[in-house]
C-alpha cells in the first residue's frame, strides 16, 4: 500500500475506518479545528469531483454607482471563483467595471476584517478578539446604561450612508428605531442640491430611462463622467453616435468622457448656471420656445422671461463662464433646434454654492423648448421610481414609553444632524450629548469633509461601533468593529437611481469568518438587549434573512416589475414598466400640477422663485487655487481602491495641476506637492497634464490603503444651496474648495 | 526519511508540531491566548529534544530572558498577534497557504487542494468554507494528527499504515508547507514587533529547515 498511485480516497476511508477501529480515535483526539468527516453521510463531494459545473447565482452590485450591475457569480466547492457581467440585465448587459471585476479579490482579501475585535484604548491599534456575544453585551450594556442615565437613547447616534444601498440594509435605521428614538445624520453628501432643483420644477426626480439615449440626436453630458462612472450608459450615447447624434460635453475637465466627444467646452468651474440662462435667453430672443407646450403645462414662464430680459445677456454670460458667444449661441441654437435633445444633468455640476440654481437653469431649458417627456430628450439627473419597496426592515417602532425630542403635537421623534456637518453637530449637541456613535456603511472620517473635526467628535464618545470588511479611518477610530458580510453572503435585492432595472442578490457563499450582516447584526443586538432587559428593544429577531427579504416586497412593485413573486427575480433582473420618458404623461408632481419655472416651494427655502443666477464661488488671494475633488476610475468613494488590483494599478494618490499653474510654482512632473487651507494639508505627487483647467488642482476622492492621505482634510463642509427640502441637508459644494499649493 | 523508523524523533516532531500549532491557533480567546503564551515560554527550554539549528539558537536566546509571568507583556504579545495574523487592519503575515501562492488572496486552488488532502483522510475543517483551510495551524494540526498515526501504527506494529503515513507527511510537508512556511516565517522574524513573536518565528523557521533537510536527505 505504499505505491502512491493506489491511493485513491476510498482506499484511504478504508484505511481510516480499518485505523478507527485500532487505533484512530486516539488519534482523532488531538484535534481541535479538525474533525472526521461523517462517513454515514456523502460528503466528499467537495474538491473531489473538480470538474462538475458551476452553481450560479444572481447578484446586484449594490455600490452607489448610477449602474447598479447585475453580477452572475460561479461558485465551486463553495468558493467564488469568479464574477461576471449578467447578460440577462438589459441595461448592463454582461458587463462589469474594472471595480465589479475585482470583486473575488474583495471577498478573498487576506485584509478583511474577520472577526469581532475590541482595540484597548481607543486609536492605539492594540486590537484584541471577542465573541459576537461578548461584543453585543457590551454594547447592549452601554445602550442600556446612557438610557437609564439621561432618560432616552437619544445620546446614541448613527452614522449610516451609501456603502450598500441595497434595500434590507435600511435595516440599521430600523434597528435603531427599535432600541429608542436616537440621533441620526441627515441628508446625503454628494447629491441634494440637483435632487430639490428637481423637485420644485417637476415634483421629484425622475429621468427617463437612461437607455433612450440612444434615440436621441444631441446630447448633452453636463458635469458627469459616465467613462468612468457610467460606463453602462456609454453603449447608448455610442448607439447614438453612430446614428449620426452629436455629443456635446461640458465640464472643467477633459475627463475621458469629454475626449471622446464631438464637441468639449471647458467651462469655467461654478458658472454652468450662466451658460445655461444664456442659452435661454437666446432661445427666448430668437423665438425657438415651445409656446404650446409652456402654455399648457408650465408655469412661470413670464416671470422667468421677465428675469432673462433684465438680468441675462450672451456676452455676460460669455465673460463668466469663459466661453465664447458664438460658441453659446451655437450651442443654444443646436440644442432649440433638435428635437431629440438630450441633456444629462450631472452630479459634479451641483457640487457648488450655487448648483442648486444651476441644475434650475438647465431644467428650464427642456421645459422652455418643450423637451421634457418627448423621445430621445429631457433633462436626466436621477429617479427613485423604482424604489417602492415595504421598507419592512426599516420601520420599527420604539419601545413604548421611549422618550426622543418632542415635537408640537406631543409626538416624539429622532434628533438629527446635518450629515454634511457631522462632527461639528455631534460635538455641538447637548441636551443630552452625544455619547455612543454606530457607524455602517459609511467610512465616516473619511468621508465627511473637515476630518480632524470628526476625529475630534469620536474622541469625545464613551463608545464607538463600527460595522466594515476592511480596517479604514473609522475603524481605526472605533473601540469595537464588527465584519459584516460581502454582497455574495446574504441575501438583498436591489434598484438603481438611474436605469429601470430591479436585481436580486442571491446569497451565493457563506460568509467568510465571522461575518454577518447588517441585518442578523440587528437580530443579535435585539436578542442580547432583551435578554438584559426584556422589551428594551422591538427588532424582531427569528426571522430568516430570506422572509425579510421576502417581506420588502408588495403589489405596486410586482406590478412594475410585471411578475407575481419575488423568486421570479432569480431568473433574471426585471424592467420597470414605466414609459420610456418620465413626465411623458405632463403629471408633474408639483404644488401646481405643472412644471414650475415659478416655485412657491423654493420660496420657502429662502430661494428665488424662478431659477435665477447665484454667484458662484470665486478663489482667495490667501488659497488662489480651486481645489477639485471627483469621482476616480478605480475606487468609489472610499471603497475598492484598497484591494490588491487597484493598487497594483495605482498605488498612490496623484495631484493633477495643469502645466502652466506648475510652472509657476516650480512644480515637475512627479515632485512632492502640498495643498493647504484652513483645515490643514495633504501631501501627494505631481502629476502635471493639460486635461485639468489652469485655476484649479485636481486630487480624486479616493482612500488609499496604507497611507493617512485623505482628501477630505482640506475639503471644508460648505453647504450647497439647496437640499434641504427634499434631503433634510443641503448637499456640500466640494467642488467650491480653495487651497494653497507649493512644492514641498 | 520513510527508510528507518526513529520514535524517538516522531515524538518530538509531535511534541513542536503540537506546540507550533496550539500557538498559532490560540487566536480565538485571549485568555486562552495568554495561557498558551505562557506554556510556549515556559515549555521553549525543551527545543533542542528535537534538533538544534541556528534559528532554534536565536529563538532560545531571544526569548530566555524573556520568560516570565507578566500580565502586561502577555497583553503585548497578543496585539502582536493580532497584528501578525489576525486583524483587523492588513495582516502584516498572513498566515495562509493561498495567499503566498495564489495571487495574494485566501481560498485560492492551493486551499482546495489542501481539503482534499484532508478528505483522503477522512478529516474536514470543522469551519469548512467560512476559515481558510490552509491556516497554518490547521496545516501544523494535520501534520500532528498524521504523526500521531506514524507512531501508533508503529505501536501496532502495522508497517504498511507507518509506510503510508510516513509518505504523507513527507507528501504533505513537500507539496504545501513547505512551499510557503520559510516566506511566511520570514515575515513573522521581520514584522513582529515583540521579541516573543519574532521568537516564533524563528521556532517555526528551525522546524521547517529541520524538515526540509530531512525530507531531502
Ligand atoms: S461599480 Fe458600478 S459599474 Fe462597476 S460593477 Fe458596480 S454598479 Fe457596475
Amino acid at each position: 500500500m505504499t505505491d502512491k498511485n493506489s491511493k485513491g480516497f476510498s482506499k484511504a476511508f478504508s484505511r481510516r475506518n480499518f485505523l478507527k477501529g485500532a487505533i484512530g480515535v486516539g488519534a482523532v483526539a488531538g484535534l481541535s479545528s479538525l474533525m472526521p468527516i461523517d462517513l454515514g453521510k456523502k460528503t466528499v463531494k467537495a474538491g473531489t469531483d473538480y470538474n462538475l459545473g458551476y452553481d450560479v447565482f444572481r447578484n446586484a452590485c449594490p455600490r452607489n454607482c448610477y449602474d447598479t450591475c447585475g453580477i452572475l457569480s460561479y461558485v465551486k466547492d463553495g468558493v467564488l471563483e469568479k464574477v461576471d457581467g449578467d447578460p440577462k440585465h438589459g441595461f448592463t448587459q454582461g458587463k462589469l467595471c474594472v471595480k465589479g471585476y475585482t470583486y473575488a479579490h474583495r471577498v478573498y482579501s487576506p485584509d478583511r476584517i474577520k472577526y469581532p475585535m475590541i482595540q484597548e484604548p481607543r486609536g492605539s491599534g492594540n486590537w484584541r478578539r471577542i465573541s459576537w456575544d461578548k461584543a453585543m453585551d457590551i454594547i447592549a450594556k452601554k445602550v442600556l446604561e446612557i438610557k437609564e442615565e439621561y432618560g432616552s437613547t437619544l445620546p446614541i447616534a448613527m452614522d449610516k450612508y451609501s456603502g450598500n444601498f441595497g434595500i434590507l440594509h435600511y435595516v440599521v435605521e430600523g434597528m435603531m428605531s427599535s432600541i429608542g428614538y436616537t440621533t441620526r445624520s441627515l441628508g446625503t453628501p454628494c447629491w441634494p442640491a440637483g435632487i430639490d432643483s428637481q423637485n420644485f420644477d417637476m415634483g421629484a426626480i425622475y429621468n427617463s430611462d437612461p437607455e433612450d439615449m440612444a434615440n436621441s440626436d444631441l446630447i448633452i453630458i453636463w458635469g458627469a463622467n459616465p467613462a468612468w462612472c457610467s460606463i453602462h450608459t456609454m453603449p447608448f450615447i455610442q448607439e447614438a453616435k453612430e446614428n449620426g447624434a452629436k455629443v456635446v460635453v461640458i465640464d472643467p475637465i477633459q475627463t475621458q468622457t469629454a475626449s471622446k466627444a464631438d464637441t468639449w467646452l471647458q467651462i469655467k468651474t461654478g458658472t454652468d448656471g450662466a451658460l445655461a440662462l444664456a442659452m435661454a435667453k437666446y432661445i427666448l430672443d430668437n423665438d425657438y420656445i415651445d409656446k404650446k407646450y409652456i402654455e399648457e403645462n408650465v408655469v412661470g414662464f413670464k416671470e422667468f422671461a421677465d428675469y432673462l430680459r433684465k438680468e441675462v445677456s450672451i456676452s455676460w454670460a460669455a465673460e463668466k463662464t469663459g466661453l465664447p458667444e458664438k460658441v453659446i449661441i451655437q450651442l443654444a441654437k443646436d440644442y432649440a433646434t433638435t428635437a431629440k435633445a438630450n441633456i444629462w444633468a450631472g452630479y459634479g455640476l451641483q457640487r457648488h454654492i450655487n448648483g442648486g440654481q444651476t441644475v434650475r437653469a438647465i431644467d428650464a431649458l427642456g421645459a422652455i423648448t418643450g423637451k421634457i417627456g418627448k423621445p430621445g430628450a429631457g433633462v436626466q439627473y436621477a429617479h427613485l421610481e423604482t424604489w417602492g419597496f415595504n421598507y419592512n426592515a426599516m420601520v420599527q417602532s420604539p419601545p413604548s414609553g421611549s422618550v426622543g425630542v418632542e415635537n408640537p403635537d406631543g409626538s416624539m421623534s429622532n434628533r438629527t444632524v446635518n450629515i454634511n456637518n457631522f462632527g461639528a453637530e455631534v460635538l455641538a449637541a447637548d441636551d443630552p450629548p452625544i455619547k455612543m456613535l454606530w457607524i455602517a456603511c459609511r467610512n465616516t472620517i473619511d468621508q465627511h469633509p473637515d476630518v480632524e473635526t470628526s476625529k475630534r467628535a469620536f474622541d469625545a464618545m464613551d463608545l464607538v461601533v463600527t460595522v466594515d470588511q476592511f480596517m479604514n479611518e473609522t475603524v481605526k477610530h472605533s473601540d469595537i468593529v464588527l465584519p459584516c458580510t460581502t454582497l455574495f453572503e446574504h441575501p438583498d435585492v436591489n434598484a438603481s437611481y438611474w436605469h429601470y432595472w430591479v436585481n436580486i442578490n442571491e446569497q451565493a457563499i457563506d460568509p467568510l469568518y465571522e461575518a454577518k450582516s447588517d441585518l442578523e447584526i440587528a437580530m443579535a443586538l435585539s436578542r442580547k438587549m432583551n435578554e438584559l432587559e426584556p422589551g428594551s428593544c422591538t427588532f424582531p429577531t427569528d426571522i430568516s434573512q430570506e422572509e425579510w427579504l421576502a417581506k420588502e416586497f408588495n403589489d405596486g412593485i410586482y406590478d412594475m416589475l410585471g411578475i407575481k413573486d419575488y423568486n421570479e427575480l432569480r431568473k433574471g433582473p426585471k424592467k420597470a414598466n414605466l414609459p420610456t420618458q418620465s413626465w411623458s404623461d405632463g403629471n408633474f408632481r408639483t404644488p401646481s400640477g405643472k412644471y414650475e419655472l415659478y416655485s412657491k416651494t423654493a420660496t420657502k427655502y429662502g430661494h428665488p422663485a424662478i431659477p435665477s443666477y447665484k454667484k458662484e464661488a470665486k478663489a482667495s488671494v490667501k488659497y488662489p487655487v480651486r481645489l477639485l475633488t471627483p469621482h476616480w476610475k478605480y475606487g468609489l468613494h472610499s471603497q475598492f481602491q484598497n484591494l490588491d488590483w487597484m493598487m497594483n494599478m495605482d498605488s498612490e494618490p496623484e495631484i493633477e495641476i495643469h502645466p502652466d499653474l506648475a510652472q509657476k510654482k516650480r512644480i515637475k512632473e512627479g515632485d512632492l506637492i502640498k495643498l493647504s487651507n484652513e483645515l490643514g494639508k495633504i501631501k501627494a505627487k505631481a502629476k502635471l497634464t493639460g486635461t485639468v483647467p489652469k485655476d484649479a488642482v485636481v486630487a480624486y476622492e479616493a482612500w488609499y490603503k496604507d497611507s493617512n492621505y485623505s482628501v477630505n482634510d482640506i475639503v471644508k463642509a460648505t453647504p450647497s444651496d439647496m437640499g434641504e427640502h427634499a434631503t433634510g441637508s443641503p448637499g456640500l459644494a466640494f467642488h467650491d474648495n480653495f487651497v494653497k499649493v507649493e512644492k514641498v | 526519511m520513510t527508510s528507518q523508523f526513529n520514535e524517538g524523533l516522531w515524538k518530538r516532531r509531535l511534541h513542536v508540531l503540537n506546540k507550533l500549532k496550539d500557538m498559532m491557533l490560540s487566536n480565538k480567546d485571549s485568555i486562552i491566548h495568554t495561557r498558551k503564551i505562557s506554556s510556549f515560554l515556559t515549555s521553549l527550554s525543551e527545543y533542542d529534544d528535537y534538533h538544534s539549528n541556528e534559528f532554534f539558537d536565536q529563538c532560545w536566546s531571544l526569548l530566555e530572558n524573556n520568560v516570565q509571568n507578566n500580565e502586561s507583556l502577555w497583553k503585548e504579545i497578543l496585539f502582536d498577534f493580532n497584528r501578525l495574523f489576525v486583524g483587523p487592519d492588513k495582516l502584516q503575515a498572513p498566515p495562509y497557504e493561498s495567499v503566498y501562492r495564489d495571487e495574494g488572496l485566501i481560498m485560492g486552488p492551493s486551499t482546495l487542494e489542501v481539503r482534499n488532502f484532508y478528505q483522503s483522510e477522512g478529516l474536514k475543517l470543522e469551519n469548512q468554507g467560512k476559515e481558510p483551510d490552509d491556516h497554518i495551524g490547521i496545516e501544523l494540526e494535520f501534520l500532528s494528527y498524521i504523526t500521531r498515526l506514524i507512531i501508533m501504527s508503529q505501536e501496532k506494529q502495522a508497517e504498511e499504515e507507518v509506510n503510508y503515513y510516513q509518505e504523507l507527511y513527507e507528501k504533505f510537508l513537500n507539496e504545501h508547507l513547505l512551499q510557503w512556511g520559510l516566506e511566511f516565517a520570514d515575515l513573522i522574524i521581520d514584522k513582529a514587533e515583540t521579541k516573543f513573536m519574532k521568537g516564533v518565528g524563528l521556532y517555526l523557521k528551525g522546524f521547517l529547515k529541520e524538515e526540509e533537510l530531512q525530507v531531502n536527505s
